[in-house]
């Protein structure tokens, strides 16, 4: 009852920053220009919304949406309150994927295309995922799964500034605004991979709810309540990749959203089973993420300097709590 | 809900030989019926845990067989499994923030009842849990959590349940508390496999009909006593072990 009531406040949230989002903005047009534009395919008017205005809010939306229940996929799937995508170096090899595309490929003639950024992004975020799922039984404790996704953010690193050392002017700069973030880059294309990709998530997720809880009573005690195992880590492990990696792919490593927004759920929500957590997530992502674009656009700070000024206060006050709170 | 069609029959473990090079060669038989409580005895290290998952299906064994009746564990599908043997570990879930509620519901679907809420009321009443019914599992104390695992296995499966130590990081009430409810499940007629090293406890709150002694080791084996599980007696055998 508590759930849907939040859900139905985050979904009104969303839909209030999305119509300011679409009839605000720094063209100099009157709502009846724009009403009327919303119903016609002529003009600039038109243009300012179907083509740059609509497909970002959409792009926002569904990448917040996308990274949250990303993040709460992994949290649950590896009992880490500290998991998220950017945490455990799936952002980082999706980072490197675009880069090798990007700064490499334009160092051996080939062309920055849309389609090399998406498959740099997907080989990028699997590689590290696949990774994770080999090396996930040595793993005893849970920080070692941190350091891991920690040292990965380094490897890439050092091998994206090898590649920025050696590229070309033009070629630098746009890796480097993208590295920064951005929702205004978004087209249909994306904006439907996205969204199909993220429906099968959802779907996938409510059909496999049960064991997502059975999950988190532990791998045994799952398995020994009919769970497979093995079936369930490479599905989360895929899908959680394909997210994170199609949201780098259009705007960049986007910071925080997937690491943070669980736990806000979490705090306004009571119960924590994972099938009840998905919608409020998804929706929290998505008001959230369209909060940070509503600053970017009015203050032209970047995303990723938005979200880590406040994201970065909000995990540190989030740790402080639960340290405070509960034992472990 | 219907119990003459629940499963009954036997478990049988046949010449059982364990997947692990330190526990090759240690051959093992037991036979239980419904209503049976085997307990699992032997040092650290003697293949009490590994024993365990290889029953629970969760483990390959080298050589032998673990029976359902007239099945054979492995050829069963995990959610079939399920449905006939359930499992509790010794450390009770610490992240887990779904309710006491749920996790009675999740074992009703686990061993594919239909989730009745009646039925799940009158289940947490009798293992004494109803009082906490809506607080989440994160939020109880270790004694508390593991009280609703085994409350959790045993409406999961009405045949068999299978424990490892679930006593092992309890407090003394707690372990009466969950060693009593065993008890009470036994009577109702399931199949108990408990390894513990709580000889006392498991032995003062009664109703163990079989145990079975775990000695690995060139010259070692297994041996599968009915009845006289007195805490002294299995304590010269463990003290004559190799540990």
């Amino acid at each position: 009852m508590m759930g849907r009531k939040i859900s139905i406040v985050l979904g009104g949230l969303w839909l209030v920053f999305f119509c300011t989002g679409l009839f605000s903005g720094p063209a100099a047009l009157t709502w009846t220009e724009q009403w009327a534009a919303l119903w016609s395919n002529q003009g600039v008017a038109s243009t300012i919304l179907w083509d740059l205005r609509l497909p970002r809010l959409c792009m926002a939306s569904l990448s917040g949406g996308a990274l949250a229940v990303a993040g709460l996929l992994m949290q649950t799937y590896f009992k880490n309150p500290l998991a998220g995508p950017s945490v455990l170096g799936v952002t980082s090899g999706s980072t490197l994927g675009v880069a090798l595309v990007s700064l490499g490929g334009v160092a051996v003639g080939a062309g920055f295309g849309l389609a090399g950024t998406v498959f740099g992004a997907l080989a990028g975020a699997w590689s590290v995922m696949v990774l994770l799922g080999a090396v996930i039984g040595w793993f005893r404790s849970r920080s070692a799964l941190l350091i891991f996704g920690l040292m990965v953010g380094y490897l890439t690193g050092a091998v994206v500034t090898v590649l920025q050392a050696g590229a070309e002017a033009g070629a630098l700069q746009a890796f480097v605004v993208w590295g920064m973030g951005s929702f205004a880059h978004a087209d249909w294309t994306g904006v439907s991979i996205l969204a199909v990709v993220l429906a099968a998530t959802g779907v996938w997720s409510m059909r496999h709810r049960h064991d997502l809880d059975m999950w988190m009573l532990g791998a045994l005690t799952a398995r020994s309540m009919g769970v497979n195992e093995r079936s369930l880590t490479w599905a989360i492990l895929t899908i959680t990749g394909a997210l994170a990696a199609l949201v780098t792919a259009w705007c960049g490593p986007v910071a925080f959203l997937g690491l943070a927004t669980p736990h806000l759920v979490r705090i306004l929500y009571r119960q924590h089973g994972a099938g009840k957590l998905l919608l409020p997530v998804l929706l929290m992502g998505s008001v959230l993420a369209l909060m940070a674009d509503w600053t970017v656009r009015f203050t032209a700070v970047p995303l990723n300097a938005v979200l880590s000024m406040v994201g970065a206060p909000v995990v540190l006050w989030l740790l402080l709590r639960r340290s405070e709170s509960s034992a472990p | 809900m219907n119990e003459c069609q629940d499963f009954r029959g036997t478990l049988a473990i046949k010449a059982l030989e364990l997947l692990h090079r330190d526990l090759a060669g240690m051959q093992i038989d037991a036979h239980l019926k419904p209503g049976d409580f085997m307990v699992v005895v032997g040092r650290n290290g003697a293949g009490k845990s590994t024993l365990l998952h290889t029953i629970m299906g969760l483990l390959s064994p080298l050589r032998g067989q673990v029976m359902l009746g007239p099945d054979d564990v492995f050829s069963l599908s995990p959610r079939e499994r399920a449905t006939r043997m359930s499992f509790v570990t010794s450390t009770p879930p610490r992240h887990a923030g779904i309710t006491v509620r749920e996790t009675i519901e999740l074992a009703l679907k686990a061993g594919s009842a239909a989730v009745d809420t009646d039925v799940a009321e009158a289940h947490m009443e009798a293992s004494g849990i109803r009082a906490w019914a809506d607080r989440r599992l994160d939020r109880l104390s270790d004694g508390m959590a593991q009280r609703v695992m085994v409350a959790r296995a045993a409406i999961q499966s009405r045949h068999t349940m299978v424990l490892d130590e679930p006593t092992a990081f309890l407090d003394v009430v707690g372990k009466e508390d969950v060693l009593e409810q065993l008890g009470q499940w036994k009577e109702k007629g399931r199949i108990v496999v408990l390894a513990t090293h709580d000889l006392e406890a498991v032995a003062s709150c009664g109703g163990v009909t079989h145990w079975l002694h775990l000695r690995p080791g060139i010259s070692g084996g297994s041996t599968f006593h009915q009845g006289g599980f007195e805490p002294e007696t299995v304590r010269a055998v463990l003290r004559a072990d190799k540990g």
